[in-house]
């Protein structure tokens, strides 16, 4: 409507911005002074954006295992997963440490296989949730009472031992949960996310339950790299740090901030569905059709869950 | 709080995906009725949030950070029953493409951080923000002291599930199979810290969250406009009810008495005597429901019946009393705000 030019460019105001630069008066008030020393910010959000970064990083080099060739990305995506929900179900039967153990170096054969390097399996699988159990479990080597087996100490004249339920149930606990996360994580690195979800249709999930999975996995990403933009932003013209209050009240607003633009963007995901033809009832198609080969794993997987079974480890 | 693979025994998780699977079903019903084919992406969007929302870090006093779990938020602005499938979506997604949290434990999880959390936070922010027409601040406050409560009350229940295994799952000789230590070490050990930490970090974010919310965006709050209060607490209740009535016979196919529930005999095999008010005690209780039977009723299945129906007059007597409790509770003059408003 309006023909002229925007009115920076001809008012008295253009030439005032190219007045030399002086500092506003908030720059030297007392208020940023005071807050100097808290380091409220460096720890808190200098955190949420290593947080972020990293975990995005991670996610998409992860995927880069699912199309290397190995032997479980060869396989038939709803195979794979029926065997390994069997497989990680029948680890939560195992009753003896060595039959875990047994479980746990297959994992590790079967990584090799699908060629994910051994050291950054072990390092995956191993960091956090398994370290984290190691640590619980250490008092359960004294805790849990039983027959002595090794005297540590004696305390107010109690004798301290480990003892052989202890010790047991300490290695049964560790490398459960070893074996368990190790073939969670191997199923994740060998098979890409959408083949993977889209197998869930195999188990009866129910295909709109899928497609909710579906959307969540692709919007996380995309909700994530705004607030690290957001993150990045006020970091770049950040110049003095605020109090720890003050900051709380900046992380919680940009919290509320992302729910409303999560359902904003849900709005707008829906009305671009509906305008393709959505109606509420999600149709998938698989490209898969079961192999040989896929049969073959499935047989093996039977076997190993059998033998361990008959050999003792269920009862 | 998310419960990795390998802590809870079969005979735990498989009861947790059974009591969950009802509950699945009532919310994407109740959902599906209010939001029709926007259901999807709209329940996909706030799992998306209560996943986000983990990674904002939030500084805590004594240099430490923390972060909320977001489900108490995503109860008080959308409705317990969406928070409960969007918390739920995100807990699967975690499980099944990030490695994060078990696979087995799903069900377990979801009870925990998608139906605890939720219902408690969502019940306490409503009983004590009042009418619609209460003031901002009273309404932070509430949104605190829900997320404060609702966080402690899945931290409980999670330790718990992992107290109860020695219990429930140990081989012959006491070797605990799953999560080694009994209740008296796994409830204080998960506690302490939720309720003198986490649970403070829960109850400022959550505060702070929805007094932005209610500053920035009111009309996001569609719990508001749903049904009153009343009618679906009492729905909520009675859901609650029907899946403990319906799974106390497990507690009869478990082999042993349940826990705490010892009569004065095994109490005597199992500490070596029978304390002398404990026997007492019993003949008393045994003169109104005898040992949880009822003499018509016999035999096995006769037993689980008598049983349930045990279970149902006992539901009905404490229902009462906490009905009574609720009623002085909430029987309070409307504020001077309220009167002026209305």
């Amino acid at each position: 409507m309006n023909q002229n030019p925007p009115a920076a460019f001809n008012s008295a105001k253009a030439n005032e911005s190219l007045a030399p630069f002086t500092p506003p008066d908030w720059w030297a008030s007392p208020d940023t002074e005071k807050v100097k020393s808290s380091r409220a910010f460096d720890r808190a959000s200098g955190k949420t954006i290593r947080g972020i970064a990293s975990f995005m990083k991670e996610t998409v080099f992860a995927q880069n295992h699912a199309v290397s060739g190995g032997l479980l990305q060869s396989l038939d995506p709803r195979m794979k997963l029926v065997t390994f929900f069997a497989m990680i179900v029948s680890v939560s039967f195992i009753k003896h440490p060595a039959h875990l153990l047994f479980v746990y170096v297959l994992t590790l054969a079967l990584a090799a296989m699908s060629r994910i390097p051994i050291p950054f399996f072990v390092k995956r699988v191993w960091f956090f949730i398994p370290i984290f159990s190691a640590v619980i479990a250490l008092p359960a080597l004294i805790l849990v009472p039983g027959k002595p087996i090794a005297h540590l100490f004696t305390l107010a004249g109690h004798d301290i031992s480990i003892t052989s339920q202890g010790l047991d149930s300490s290695l049964l606990f560790v490398l459960r949960v070893a074996s368990s996360v190790s073939l969670a994580i191997l199923l994740t690195l060998t098979t890409k996310w959408t083949q993977l979800l889209q197998s869930l249709r195999t188990i009866r999930v129910p295909s709109i339950f899928v497609l909710i999975l579906g959307l969540t996995y692709r919007y996380i990403f995309h909700i994530l790299d705004q607030v690290l933009e957001t993150y990045e932003a006020r970091l770049s013209r950040t110049i003095s740090r605020q109090s720890a209050a003050k900051e709380r009240g900046w992380i919680a607003g940009r919290a509320g901030h992302t729910l409303i633009h999560a359902m904003k963007t849900g709005d707008g995901v829906y009305e671009a569905m509906a305008s393709r033809g959505f109606t509420g009832d999600p149709v998938f198609y698989s490209e898969h059709v079961s192999g040989i080969g896929d049969i073959l794993f499935v047989f093996t997987a039977a076997a190993v869950i059998i033998l361990i079974a008959v050999f003792g480890g269920f009862v | 709080m998310h419960i990795p693979d390998g802590y809870l025994g079969p005979q735990t998780y498989i009861v947790m995906y059974g009591a969950m699977t009802p509950f699945w079903a009532v919310a994407a019903k109740k959902v599906r009725a209010t939001l029709k084919a926007r259901q999807a992406p709209m329940i996909a969007m706030a799992a998306v949030f209560s996943f986000v929302i983990m990674m904002f870090n939030v500084p805590a006093p004594g240099g430490t950070t923390g972060h909320a779990t977001g489900a108490a938020i995503a109860a008080i602005v959308l409705g317990p029953w969406a928070a409960s499938l969007a918390v739920s979506t995100a807990l699967v997604v975690q499980a099944i493409l990030f490695g994060d949290g078990g696979i087995t434990a799903i069900g377990a999880n979801c009870f925990t951080m998608a139906v605890i959390m939720p219902f408690t936070a969502w019940i306490f922010y409503k009983s004590l923000c009042g009418s619609e027409n209460s003031s901002v601040r009273r309404k932070t406050i509430a949104a605190g002291i829900a997320g404060y409560i609702s966080l402690n009350a899945a931290a409980f229940a999670t330790s718990i599930l992992f107290g109860i295994q020695p219990l429930i799952a140990s081989r012959p000789d006491g070797t605990p199979l799953y999560s080694p230590y009994p209740l008296k070490v796994a409830i204080p050990a998960m506690m302490v810290e939720h309720l003198f930490i986490f649970g403070f970090v829960e109850a400022v974010v959550t505060a702070l969250i929805v007094g932005y919310l209610y500053k920035a965006e009111p009309a996001i709050f569609t719990s508001e406009v749903t049904r009153p209060m009343r009618k679906s607490v009492s729905a909520i209740l009675w859901a609650a009810v029907a899946v403990i009535t319906i799974l106390t016979p497990i507690g009869m196919i478990a082999p042993g008495t349940a826990w705490g529930e010892w009569s004065a005999e095994e109490i005597g095999k199992r500490i070596g005597f029978i304390p002398q008010g404990f026997s007492k005690l019993q003949n008393v209780w045994n003169a109104l429901l005898p040992d949880y039977s009822i003499p018509a009723l016999s035999g096995k299945y006769g037993a689980v019946g008598a049983y349930i129906i045990s279970g149902i007059v006992g539901i009905i007597v404490s229902g009462l009393i906490v009905f009574a409790i609720a009623k002085l509770i909430t029987a309070r003059k409307p504020s001077k705000q309220e009167l002026e408003s209305s």
